[in-house]
């Protein structure tokens, strides 16, 4: 897998403060997209076993609220195959802060493929959903257009809210 | 391409003029060393030129320097040495009165200098010129007659500044924190009016504004009040209320709820007074007075008092967040007042008591820009008074902090109490002028601050003798003493119980011209922590031999930035890093193009703040927020544990064409920055609220292409 960025602090992507990931390569190619330039799957820098403790690193902060991911298309299989283990240790080293993610599929796609289950069971928020260009507001929070969706996964699961969650609406 | 006239007056450059003047020394020397046309014209452009190179108005003193230099380097000495006469004739010729030409172009609506000089004066209006023309008078009488010849010209060529000259004539000082509770509690008198204990909330609020009114028009700076010292009428208005009510008959359940239902009403009422007052008031400085509201829970007694303070606290932050309304009937955030809000132990997590009032304060800001934060934490470890003991207590009005001090009971007092003044030291000079040679530069910085210490004398001797007649509400009547009739104030003056602040600008600046770092690099750290303490050790060594609190100060350098950057010019030319912008760093700050966190630029400046005892602010750069108010949050807890005092430059903009209120952004349109609204694309700023904190100021009148060329180059932090 490769990944376009790397954000320390960032605040545009989720409640808090965050750490961002964009990771490389989607097939979907929505007109319009904010981030065309991550759909191949070469593009940005491999993600290596450094990077991942370099994210680590940006996460420990106490100002830090969780890790956001974005791409590219996190659930393209060949990103799910790093992100899965990745996310899980996440998890095990950070288990007060949460993981939000954002998907071009929709929630009831990935939770009709088993592949994708590993991945979901780490992830509090999953914003999910095309990006669809006549649909667009940008007065919208979390997302671009109006037929996406910011599900909260981890009270589906019965789990308590996540940090700063307590404010989604 | 603009110049500025020596009336302050802005005009389209005109190269004719050059090569008049030029002509005019060439036909008078002799013809083997006159000039050729084509000479003329090429030494007018070349200063052309250099004016366009500058990227901003340029004075007429400039340019006469750089059409000298330009004569010289052609080798025309015969021509340069009869237009450096003439230049010298024409300055005598103009000592004769210096005033006219600035009252007039005052009048006439065209001094461009006066109009950026305040964003919170507009010169058109009659009330503001009235000032200004006083500010003229006085500012002559400063330069002729008040001050040694050598501190004017250290302030004339940038090595210093000597603020407020305008005010500084009639004696009267900075800024202050009131001491309102004496005064509500003990009554006072307004312009010969004797005003008891107030019987109600609003009354007290209402009585609060008028004494806001009446120091505004004694001082120049800002003054801070705290609502700990209204919250004890809130218990007032209630035993009021519960006694109305006792002639209906109803349970004492029944009765208790419409009481407090009643006072929550009252509360509504006074602290719309405070709002709408302060807004709306003109004071004799020509501008809203310049008032911040101290928010600070702990300052209230535990039990009743705290919870009613609790409740003032909360209608204010309701009320901030919802704005006043402009002419056009659109809500938008106001100047004034500025509120003060204190993180504590017990309103900072997540499960306190008061947290409700934190997050609050976070939905404020972010909509507001207001409240800035204090860290109670972080302040009481670095305010340590004669007792030993930490204190938190308010800034005066913008960002100017008293020392610690204790009275001749050892009791701690902090309102009541006063600045006397600020001479600012531009670091930058010392750097420039000492070369990259530590040696000179200890030395010239040694020279320059005997200079700023003796023009800061000044300050002191001119306060000296004051009658407590002079300004009655300020020290016969509990502002900041009761004083008898016809007394001196001296008293106040010494003893550390006002503060004389030494200001200084441009430690970035400085830093990068002597060692080729940042500050935000190690070595550039540790050069800037060693200026910081030495101008500290200076102000020590002054006030053990004088008693009087000296206190080193980050200075809002408002259009100073702007006069130092050209006065840097001027001397050094352009220095990449150093003095290629139109403005120099304020205080110890990170420069504002410099890419860095909030976090990682809140720990490095939180190492200097200490070290700027006499007052300084942090702030951060952030983009519109009220969708991410845990973010916000993240920053305040942020700042409980590292730093005293901080601030964050939120933007919440309003398109009245189409109602978006997220971030109106700066586009390049035909070579001209416009504000764009970015979901309708509307570019009329007569259809738009913008607010930026420009210099510690809220401005929201738009800005001139320069500053919102800052405002643009402005790198977030977060």
């Amino acid at each position: 897998m490769n990944y376009s960025a790397i954000k320390p602090c960032d605040i545009a992507d989720g409640t808090g403060v965050r750490v961002s990931l964009f990771v490389s390569g989607c097939r979907r190619h929505c007109p319009g997209c904010f981030n065309s330039s991550a759909w191949g799957f070469g593009a940005g820098r491999p993600f290596s076993k450094g990077t991942e403790e370099h994210i680590l690193r940006l996460l420990a902060p106490d100002y830090i609220s969780g890790l956001s991911v974005l791409g590219g298309e996190p659930f393209e299989p060949e990103n799910r195959a790093i992100l899965a283990p990745f996310l899980e240790r996440v998890r095990a080293a950070f288990p007060a802060k949460d993981i939000w993610c954002w998907t071009g599929f929709t929630l009831e796609e990935l939770e009709a493929d088993a592949e994708c289950g590993r991945m979901l069971d780490c992830i509090d928020i999953l914003v999910d959903g095309p990006f669809v260009q006549t649909e667009r507001d940008i007065s919208l929070a979390w997302r671009g257009s109006r037929n996406q969706r910011v599900i909260n996964l981890a009270e589906r699961r019965g789990e308590a809210p996540a940090m700063g969650t307590s404010l989604l609406k | 391409m603009k110049i500025i006239k020596r009336n302050g007056e802005e005009r389209e450059f005109d190269i004719a003029k050059i090569e008049g003047a030029i002509s005019k020394a060439s036909a008078s020397v002799a013809a083997a060393d006159a000039m050729t046309a084509r000479q003329i014209s090429r030494c007018a452009a070349e200063v052309g030129d250099e004016c366009s190179r500058l990227r901003r108005a340029v004075g007429v003193e400039e340019i006469q320097d750089m059409v000298e230099r330009s004569l010289m380097r052609g080798g025309f000495l015969a021509v340069a040495k009869h237009y450096v006469t003439y230049r010298y004739e024409r300055t005598l010729a103009r000592k004769g009165n210096t005033t006219d030409a600035k009252v007039m172009s005052l009048l006439d609506s065209v001094n461009e200098t006066v109009r950026q000089e305040n964003s919170n004066k507009n010169p058109t209006v009659v009330s503001v010129q009235r000032d200004y023309m006083a500010g003229e008078t006085s500012r002559d009488l400063t330069r002729r007659l008040f001050l040694p010849e050598d501190v004017v010209k250290a302030h004339d060529e940038g090595l210093i500044h000597f603020h407020d000259s305008d005010y500084y004539a009639q004696r009267m000082h900075n800024c202050s924190l009131v001491n309102l509770d004496d005064m509500l509690q003990n009554g006072t008198v307004i312009s010969g009016v004797m005003i008891e204990r107030p019987h109600s909330f609003s009354t007290a609020c209402n009585i609060a504004m008028q004494i806001v009114a009446q120091i505004a028009s004694c001082q120049y700076g800002g003054q801070t009040i705290s609502l700990t010292h209204l919250a004890p009428f809130v218990d007032v208005s209630r035993q009021k209320i519960r006694k109305e009510l006792e002639v209906f008959k109803l349970s004492k359940v029944e009765r208790e709820k419409m009481v407090e239902q009643r006072v929550l009403e009252e509360i509504r009422r006074g602290v719309q007074t405070i709002q709408y007052q302060v807004v709306t008031l003109m004071t004799t400085n020509g501008q809203a007075p310049f008032l911040s509201v101290f928010m600070y829970l702990n300052e209230a007694k535990d039990g009743r008092e705290r919870d009613d303070l609790a409740l003032v606290i909360e209608e204010v932050l309701r009320q901030r967040i919802q704005g006043v309304k402009n002419e056009a009937g659109v809500w938008i955030t106001p100047a004034f007042p500025k509120l003060l809000y204190v993180l504590q132990e017990d309103n900072i997590h997540e499960d306190d008591r008061w947290f409700y009032l934190t997050r609050l304060a976070a939905e404020c800001t972010a909509k507001r820009m207001v409240p800035d934060y204090i860290s109670e934490k972080v302040m009481k470890a670095n305010k340590i008074d004669a007792n030993g003991k930490g204190q938190c207590y308010p800034c005066m009005g913008c960002r100017s902090f008293l020392t610690p001090y204790v009275d001749k009971d050892g009791r701690p007092k902090y309102y009541g109490r006063f600045n006397q003044g600020v001479v600012t030291l531009n670091l930058v000079d010392v750097a420039l002028s000492a070369d990259h040679e530590w040696e000179d530069f200890w030395m010239i910085l040694d020279e320059r601050l005997e200079l700023c210490h003796r023009a800061l004398k000044c300050r002191h001797e001119r306060l000296e003798g004051t009658l407590s007649d002079a300004a009655p509400i300020l020290w016969r009547h509990g502002a900041l003493a009761r004083l008898p009739r016809g007394e001196r104030i001296d008293s106040l003056l010494h003893g550390g119980y006002s503060t004389l602040s030494l200001g200084y600008a441009g430690l970035w600046e400085c830093v990068l011209a002597m060692t080729g770092r940042k500050l935000t690099e190690p070595e550039g750290e540790a050069a800037g922590l060693e200026i910081m303490k030495a101008l500290n050790s200076y102000t020590a060594k002054w006030r053990e031999a004088e008693g009087i609190a000296y206190s080193l100060y980050g200075t809002p350098i408002e259009s100073t930035t702007y006069r130092f950057a050209k006065c840097l010019q001027r001397r050094f030319g352009i220095v990449p890093g150093v003095t290629d912008k139109s403005y120099i760093t304020n205080s110890y700050h990170v420069h504002v193009a410099e890419p860095v966190d909030a976090f990682a630029k809140l720990a490095l400046e939180a190492k200097f703040q200490p070290l700027s005892p006499g007052g300084a602010i942090s702030y951060v750069e952030v983009p519109d927020m009220k969708g991410n108010i845990e973010a916000v949050l993240a920053v305040m807890r942020f700042i409980y544990d590292n730093i005293i005092y901080a601030e964050l430059n939120t933007k919440s903009d309003y398109c009245q064409k189409c109602g978006w209120d997220g971030e109106i952004q700066i586009v390049e349109q035909d070579g001209k920055l416009v504000w764009k609204c970015p979901r309708c694309g509307n570019t009329d700023q007569s259809t738009m609220n913008v607010a930026r904190r420009t210099c510690g100021y809220i401005g929201t009148q738009f800005w001139n292409q320069g500053r919102t060329q800052e405002i643009k180059e402005r790198v977030l932090h977060l």
